[in-house]
């Protein structure tokens, strides 16, 4: 494939005219929607906001809390998963309080949240491991569950211990299901954490969005709706990247990561 | 009987809860008081239509997404180059978190009862629109193929070759717009004036009435349940004519 056809000149000229065309419309004021922007004034409402410096500190709140949130739901959630996956009786004994716990919206959770902890980061936070939890959860028990018999026929021929059987064997065998589920687990994180701002803590983009929307600024608020588009699609092409990378023995991972 | 065991935990949490918790809490009020505040709400009338509204809004915006995403990716799909066209703003709208869209949208459309359907729709729409657009990439040319040569009308060959071989894919966009849904239907709500689950739980959370806002966590928490089972019976039922290993 060539670079023509990489840097999808059409697909950006779309993007081009669908803009123009939007600033002509309100300008010509045949879209009459008293807080819809035109794009030329998000522009501007993102030069307010970058140059108060309010957009970046925000920025950088969000995702802050979605990377320690994933970070947690990570840690927990493949120790969790491992126990499911490998010790039977307790499979047994949680696999339907995972099912009903998991399915919860975690919005519901939030009221709750709200009573127990408080208005406070740490609210925040918690809510976001919650919800990104599961995935790893759920695709760790299924990774180390389907680790092939013969593996442990090798760890014991090697005389491994416990624990080096499952750092050296169980984990990096299951590593691509546990990668899937931290992606997950972290696009969750991030779509949580941008709703506990705008119910929760007061910082960030989530409550950047709502602050503006208050205040009758559309086009600050479009601006970090625009900024937060733009975060999730760095976070993802991240992601993507890191998983390949990560992926031991360059393994075909279009089809792990689906 | 291993679905009873795997409650175990929940249950016994539940009943030791229920023995040792304090009867008047703002945090952890006992099992037994939450149904006592659900009744109190069941009797002043607000229960209900919350329930109904919530519902409403979550079935009917899952329903548009579908139709719509399917029409529009059969569309864009059918094209390579409509399909290259439009993929960043596809790209974009993909990324965008959703829960962003409401206060955008809320603003210029208000947050009533069909806008938030609307504004619901917004939000989960991309992942069926997406899955409908690869799915079609991979419809088999031979089925196109055939259908030509055995003369099916275009209707025909949309019925019976192009949306059968797209169950699969839509499929698995609306597993993922019901979980986006899910979150968004009680965000419009607690964002907006409705009046359905979203809203109690945060009146009553703003009230500090834990026991009301345990019993609503719990009527969501089955009804998130219930939504999931719904998804996978529709499922079964879409994909009933596919072999069990090639869903």
């Amino acid at each position: 494939m060539g670079v023509v056809w990489r840097l999808n000149p059409t697909g950006w000229m779309v993007v081009i005219l669908a803009i123009g065309v939007w600033e002509v419309l309100v300008r010509a004021q045949i879209l009459r929607y008293a807080y819809l922007p035109a794009p030329s004034g998000v522009l501007s409402g993102f030069g307010d906001l970058l140059a108060s410096g309010a957009l970046l500190v925000d920025l950088l709140h969000t995702l802050g809390v979605a990377v320690l949130a994933s970070a947690l739901a990570i840690a927990i959630g493949v120790a969790l998963g491992a126990a499911i996956g490998l010790i039977p009786l307790f499979a047994a004994l949680t696999n339907a309080s995972v099912d009903v716990l998991r399915t919860i919206p975690t919005l519901a959770l939030i009221p709750v949240a709200l009573l127990i902890f408080g208005p406070e980061f740490r609210t925040e936070v918690i809510v976001a491991v919650y919800a990104a939890i599961w995935p790893v959860v759920i695709n760790t028990a299924g990774g180390v569950r389907a680790v092939h018999p013969r593996l442990y026929d090798v760890a014991r021929t090697f005389q491994l211990s416990g624990p080096e059987r499952l750092r050296k064997i169980v984990l990096p065998a299951a590593m691509p299901a546990i990668l899937v589920g931290g992606r997950l687990a972290v696009v969750s994180a991030l779509v949580v954490a941008v709703v506990a701002e705008m119910l929760v803590n007061p910082e960030g983009i989530g409550w950047g969005l709502i602050r503006t929307e208050q205040a009758l600024r559309p086009e600050r608020t479009w601006a970090y709706a625009v900024t937060s588009g733009a975060l999730g699609f760095a976070v993802n092409a991240f992601l993507v990247f890191a998983v390949r990378r990560a992926l031991p023995g360059g393994q075909d991972n279009r089809a792990v990561s689906r | 009987m291993s679905r009873l065991t795997g409650l175990l935990p929940l249950a016994l949490l539940l009943v030791v809860w229920q023995l040792v918790g304090p009867e008047r809490s703002v945090t952890f009020p006992r099992p037994s008081t939450w149904l006592a505040g659900l009744q109190a709400m069941y009797a002043d009338g607000t229960l209900l239509p919350a329930v109904g509204t919530t519902l409403l809004t979550f079935v009917a915006s899952l329903i548009v997404a579908t139709a719509v995403g399917a029409a529009v990716g059969i569309v864009m799909g059918a094209s390579q180059r409509i399909d290259r066209a439009f993929t960043p703003i596809l790209d974009f709208f993909r990324s965008l978190p959703p829960p962003a869209i409401v206060p955008v949208a809320g603003l210029i459309l208000g947050l009533t009862l069909v806008t938030n359907v609307v504004i619901v729709v917004i939000g989960i729409v991309w992942p069926i629109l997406l899955n409908t657009i690869s799915g079609m990439h991979d419809v088999p040319r031979v089925r196109l193929d055939m259908a030509r040569s055995l003369g099916l009308t275009p209707l025909e060959r949309l019925t019976k070759v192009v949306l059968p071989s797209l169950a699969p894919r839509i499929m698995l966009g609306v597993r993922t717009a019901a979980s986006i849904s899910l979150i968004l239907t009680l965000l419009v709500d607690m964002l907006g004036t409705g009046d359905g689950l979203g809203r109690q739980l945060l009146l009553h959370q703003q009230r500090f009435q834990a026991n009301a806002v345990w019993g609503l966590l719990l009527v969501t928490g089955f009804f998130g349940y219930a939504a999931n089972t719904l998804i996978v019976v529709g499922e079964r039922y879409a994909l009933r004519h596919w072999p069990e290993g090639r869903r």
